[in-house]
């Protein structure tokens, strides 16, 4: 079984909303644990507002977590050298949503994809730079090359910018790419030749992905036979492989969520009955329910779940948040 | 049966420093009393366009620049001001893209609807408030909680739907809807598509939903009216659109809309990128990106042709596409 | 074009931004204005000599071909003295933008970029400087302390102006910190100095030197001002003391045939101000790529 290259071990991250009087602590996080083995592909799921950009950063290095750890061949990142973090800097890159907002608006596309091969020195001077920047465009569709090397950001097309962008997340050979709802700013016949793209880095240089996003039918395009990780309100809810999670959901939310997701074909569409659901509306997630933080809405809440936060339990080859979760009736996608 | 709106060669120009756009490009469409017609297109498509011009209110630099649009038998391109006025609102109306956003903060949501309704005739404000609650419980909502609100105080899905009951108060008798859904979860996504099918039984509504993502048009839509480069290149039934599409882009719209059904290995994206509305192909807007692109494709741009009973295609090979979902 | 040939650094800095800059019929004739007193201000005093021969017979005479402005009122010709006095003005003016730009840029970027307590009291010192009225400081200043050539007035003209770029600075500092690029640039582990120089400057240059200009005008301004009242004794040549000559030394302004006299420096004063202001108008769209197409 392949080593995980990063972990990440009951992670909190709590961040303060406000000033003096109206001061509120906002928990993105609650102890969460997540890890990531070499070339594999992890879907990172869940709506706006769950914290899952939140683990993204925390994952990629940009954010330092309140509490927990995060390692780094077994190392924790916040408690290394500057060598050691260096090296893991190189190794954990990010692509974001807005590929417009992700490029320096101001700088050529030469430029901003040369910067990393001048800094590590991997090219020598600035024609070689260019040849490799090249190649990079080349790789990603964008040719040919000499059409885009001058260009500003808002020049290119929303697709193509995107492409940049994971260009220049690939330039140092990385071992993760955590990649945030990388096509949802995208024109929808475009969003499956970028996530193909990626795939491919994936297959041919063992790149990993944590692809986070809120749309379900992406990553079941993206992540094919890789793992699935559903968070709710900060806490990571069922994890499992993809195909399994997503026939036969365990936990209530995600039970919900896949019976209230439209899809493209008449037919089935029509047949869907959603699951109800005590309450529409998410909590305010500076005051979040105590115990399970999903008990105000559903359906099977007794009890104990007002009380503990149920912790990440094994069940039938998944793991799953609930406290009740033998007794859930079965509930199939088709 | 005689169409409630009916477009024919609709035109809209940008004038812009360097040339003008052609945002929509002889656009025809009709829509049937009582049917949710959706306008699929993605960015460039000119579906936006298409829905201002219903209400003529499209911007300045843009102009209408040809074409009609017929609602019951007035041209609404030739409405005057007064007119204009009766005309929209209420028998047509509009929920604008991300008008959740765009309600005025320090007004309580009776006041909307009274403020509204007022700036297009109706005086009495009892009517309007006892209208007023009646949709809101259509909508699934509190009235007596959301009439005293404040948009702020409510949810992105409550001021959703607080929108749209807002855009029924005059009892138009067309409602365009333009992406109603992005920038909502799922599960208030699923329930206000449910509210809308339920408003259209119980109203009698007519809908026309401008939408890019097909999984809402698999869901609603009575029929479809695919846009791409401002024009419209297929008109059809759901399940023709769905099961039997005929025009390359449909087909390539469906495929590359990703499904948690279905097999994967079926879905694909469509090569190649949207065109420069500034600089246009030759012929076929969508032929750089066709698989089944010929030479006349490249030189000729297809006129939108009738192959059956309310269905239009505008592709020079259509008879050997087939499409399927 | 190979890939390799890259448009070179001279090519980008001064043939692009020349082509449009020729665009724009506005911007063109501000160029033009510029590049004319930029001639007269290092070429002209080499080649147009300075006669100080003082002749009263000659006062206050009109334009003619031997004197195109007319003579002040000791006979001098009036565009030998604009010409030589062009020189030290506008060199007090680009030394005062200079300086005024580089402390701005300094504490803008400081505190946008550290934040907490070293931002605090820089944006306290800042909202000092704003508050106080420029033009009464510098009066003060001027009174206190000798200022006798171009570096110390432009010093004089820049210690009190800085505040309002600096605030400037730093609010698009702060708003250009959070954003994504800068974010993928620290995934990248590229340094601090890249960031700040590589990413985050050339972002703030675009608004830096379109102000560049507003600030030499102001300098202007206020050196022509300080002149005006005399509280700064510089060469009779500079067009700030040929305005006070002409005022209140000589009466100038009750003599009708002292039009040119008066009127000259004033009115080169004014054409520079148009100059400037119609090419910064076009600057815009040669410092921020975004306008172009």
């Amino acid at each position: 079984m392949a080593e995980p290259i990063i972990e990440l071990r009951d992670v909190n991250m709590t961040f303060q909303r406000g000033w003096l009087m109206r001061r509120a602590q906002l928990q993105a996080v609650v102890k969460t644990s997540l890890d990531i083995k070499e070339g594999e592909i992890l879907a990172l799921v869940g709506e706006s507002g769950c914290g899952k950009t939140t683990v993204g950063k925390i994952m990629a290095g940009l954010i330092r977590p309140t509490s927990g750890e995060v390692l780094f061949k077994g190392k924790d990142i916040w408690r290394m050298g500057r060598e050691g973090f260096q090296e893991y800097r190189r190794n954990a890159q990010i692509v974001h949503q807005d590929s417009y907002a992700a490029l320096n608006p101001v700088r050529t596309i030469y430029h901003s994809l040369s910067a990393p091969f001048l800094h590590y020195h991997l090219a020598k001077n600035r024609h070689e730079a260019r040849e490799r920047v090249a190649e990079l465009l080349q790789f990603m569709g964008l040719t040919p090359p000499e059409e885009f090397l001058d260009k500003y950001p808002h020049q290119l097309s929303g697709g193509q910018r995107q492409r940049v962008v994971v260009a220049r997340a690939v330039a140092l050979n990385p071992k993760l790419i955590v990649a945030d709802e990388p096509v949802s700013m995208i024109d929808v016949s475009l969003r499956l030749s970028i996530l193909d793209l990626m795939h491919r880095l994936n297959e041919e240089f063992g790149i990993a992905f944590l692809y986070i996003t809120h749309d379900l039918a992406t990553a079941r395009y993206f992540v094919k036979g890789g793992q699935v990780a559903v968070m709710y309100l900060g806490q990571m809810v069922e994890t499992g492989k993809l195909g399994e999670v997503l026939q036969k959901p365990c936990h209530p939310y995600l039970q919900a969520l896949l019976s209230a997701v439209p899809v493209p074909d008449p037919k089935k569409a029509r047949e869907k009955r959603p699951l109800p659901l005590r309450s529409l509306e998410f909590p305010d997630p500076t005051k979040p329910p105590s115990g399970c933080r999903f008990h105000p809405r559903c359906p099977y809440a007794e009890d104990i779940c007002t009380q503990e936060i149920p912790a990440l339990r094994s069940l039938d080859g998944r793991l799953i948040a609930c406290h009740l979760a033998e007794k859930i009736p079965e509930w199939h996608l088709l | 049966m005689i169409p409630l709106l009916s477009m024919r060669d609709l035109v809209v120009e940008f004038d812009l420093g360097k040339g003008a756009l052609r945002a929509v490009n002889r656009a025809s469409l009709d829509v049937q009393p009582g049917e949710i017609m959706a306008v699929v297109g993605e960015s460039g498509s000119g579906k936006t366009t298409l829905a201002f011009s219903v209400l003529n209110l499209v911007p300045p630099p843009g102009r209408i620049a040809g074409g009609e649009i017929l609602f019951e038998d007035k041209d609404v391109l030739f409405l005057g001001p007064e007119e204009l006025r009766k005309y929209r609102w209420k028998e047509v109306s509009m929920v604008f893209q991300a008008a959740q956003n765009a309600m005025n903060p320090v007004m309580r949501i009776a006041d909307q609807m009274v403020d509204t309704a007022q700036a297009h005739g109706k005086a009495s404000k009892g009517e309007v408030l006892e209208k007023a609650s009646e949709l809101l419980g259509m909508m699934r909502l509190e009235p007596s909680q959301v009439l005293h609100s404040y948009p702020h105080e409510l949810s992105g899905g409550m001021r959703q739907r607080a929108i749209i009951a807002i855009s029924l108060i005059l009892d138009p008798k067309m409602l365009i809807l333009d992406e109603p859904t992005t920038a909502l979860d799922v599960v208030t996504q699923a329930y206000i598509l449910d509210i809308l099918a339920d408003v259209r039984e119980k109203l009698g509504l007519t809908m026309l939903l401008l939408t890019h993502d097909m999984s809402i048009v698999a869901r609603l839509a009575d029929r479809v009216a695919v846009m791409y480069a401002g024009r419209s290149v297929e008109v059809g039934k759901i399940e023709e659109i769905f099961y039997d599409a005929k025009h390359p882009y449909t087909v390539g719209l469906i495929s590359a809309a990703p499904s948690l059904i279905g097999d994967i290995a079926d879905k694909k994206p469509i090569p190649g990128s949207p065109p420069n509305l500034l600089n246009p192909p030759p012929g076929c807007p969508f032929h750089p990106r066709c698989a089944h692109a010929t030479d006349r494709c490249r030189e000729e741009e297809p006129e939108l042709k009738a192959i059956g009973d309310g269905r239009l295609v505008a592709c020079h090979n259509w008879w050997l596409i087939s499409g399927g979902a | 074009m190979s890939v390799t040939a890259i448009p070179g650094r001279l090519y980008r800095s001064i043939y692009e931004p020349f082509v449009i800059i020729r665009r724009n019929k506005r911007a063109f004739i501000g160029l033009i204005i510029l590049v004319i007193f930029a001639l007269m201000a290092t070429v002209g005093p080499e080649v147009v000599p300075l006669d100080t021969t003082q002749n009263f017979a000659k006062r206050f005479q009109w334009p003619s071909l031997e004197h195109p402005l007319g003579t002040d009122h000791v006979g001098r010709d009036t565009f030998q003295q604009i010409v030589h006095g062009s020189r030290d003005v506008l060199l007090t003016a680009f030394l005062a933008a200079i300086f005024t730009t580089g402390v701005a840029i300094l504490i803008g970027m400081l505190a946008g970029l550290q934040g907490g307590m070293v931002d605090t009291l820089l944006m306290l010192m800042t909202n000092a400087i704003l508050t106080v009225p420029s033009f009464p400081v510098m009066m003060i200043i001027s009174v206190v302390f000798k200022v006798r050539d171009p570096v110390s007035l432009g010093l004089l003209l820049s210690i009190w102006t800085w505040g309002g770029l600096a605030r400037a600075i730093r609010s698009q500092i702060l708003s250009l910190r959070e954003r994504e690029f800068i974010e993928a640039a620290r995934a990248l582990g590229l340094s601090t100095f890249h960031v700040v120089f590589r990413e985050l400057l050339p972002n703030v240059m675009p608004y830096v030197a379109i102000n560049f200009f507003t600030l030499m005008r102001g300098a202007i301004t206020a050196s022509v001002g300080l002149m005006f009242l005399g509280l700064i004794p510089f060469k009779a040549t500079n067009w700030g003391m040929m305005l006070n000559l002409a005022a209140w030394q000589t009466g100038a302004i009750y003599v009708p045939k002292a039009l040119f006299y008066f009127g000259s420096p004033m009115a080169c004063i004014i054409l520079f101000q148009l100059g400037a202001f119609f090419f910064a108008s076009g600057l815009d769209e040669v410092v921020n790529p975004r306008l172009r197409t």
